[in-house]
């Protein structure tokens, strides 16, 4: 799927006037022990993918003015090591259920939805 | 009087008769480990023409992407009315979406056929990952996809 035009509202809404350049946030980011594959503008908020300091892939969005890290992504292999965000150990995850809904609804016939 | 007792009767057999009965079907779709992020998924209803009929789920939350799901896109106009309260998180790879929803008896054996288109970031849309037809011999028949989709089964 390639990204189109926006057309759902946006994430950050920093006036482009108070951006900070794309250069700083890898900089930043490099500080931290990241390899930044690529930063985009999505949403209207900074998007970086790459990898953080222990090799794990990583996808991150950061308010464009502020660069305020807003969301993280973080995939983890069974042998990886998640000690730098939580100390869940091996717990599994919980599966997401129900109210995967968003927005207004008829509540006569809204479905059940699960993802397992 | 007798007469007015018969009429009544006929008059409530064609009104049980006219109504139309919903029942709750299940859709259950498996992602194969395609390898990618979450898959975005569009599961509707066509008529036997292929027209486009009804939205039963859209799995993924930007609306800016809904176009790689090109079938449903077409059909629905994406118009905000025709999938709201129907859409939810994306799905990630190796996972099962499981939707259970009240549908009208008439979209059982009358021709209509299921479809799911799906996408994935930086990789290939799939119009038509699975298209089956919506008949009562399909109740639990697993149908395979031709793209992000392992699995297709319907229930009711």
């Amino acid at each position: 799927m390639i990204s189109g035009a926006a057309l759902a509202s946006d994430d950050c809404t920093d006036p482009t006037v108070d951006w900070q350049p794309k250069e700083r946030l890898r900089q930043m980011m490099v500080d931290n022990g990241w390899e930044v594959k690529r930063i985009k503008v999505d949403d209207g908020c900074y998007e970086l993918k790459g990898r953080d300091r222990k090799g794990h892939r990583v996808e991150a969005k950061f308010s464009p003015a502020s660069l305020r890290i807003i969301e993280l992504e973080i995939k983890f292999d069974d042998s990886d090591d998640a000690s730098d965000y939580l100390n869940l150990g091996n717990q599994t995850q919980q599966s997401s259920t129900s109210d995967l809904n968003s927005g207004s609804n008829t509540p006569t016939n809204k479905p059940k939805v699960t993802i397992e | 009087m007798k007469r007015l007792a018969i009429t009544l009767c006929l008059m409530a057999a064609a009104l049980l008769s006219s109504q139309s009965y919903a029942r709750d079907v299940t859709l259950t779709t498996e992602l194969k480990n395609y390898g990618g992020d979450g898959a975005y998924l569009a599961i509707y209803l066509t008529n036997a023409q292929g027209q486009y009929q009804k939205t039963l789920w859209v799995a993924g939350k930007k609306s800016k992407y809904y176009k790689h799901l090109s079938g449903w896109a077409r059909g629905s106009g994406q118009r905000k009315s025709e999938y709201d309260g129907l859409s939810g998180a994306s799905v990630t790879e190796g996972k099962t979406l499981t939707v259970t929803l009240d549908l009208p008896d008439t979209y059982i054996d009358a021709g209509f056929q299921l479809h799911v288109d799906t996408a994935v970031e930086d990789m290939r849309d799939n119009r038509n990952d699975v298209v089956v037809p919506f008949i009562s011999e399909g109740v639990d028949k697993p149908n395979n996809g031709r793209g992000y989709i392992k699995t297709f089964t319907y229930s009711f």
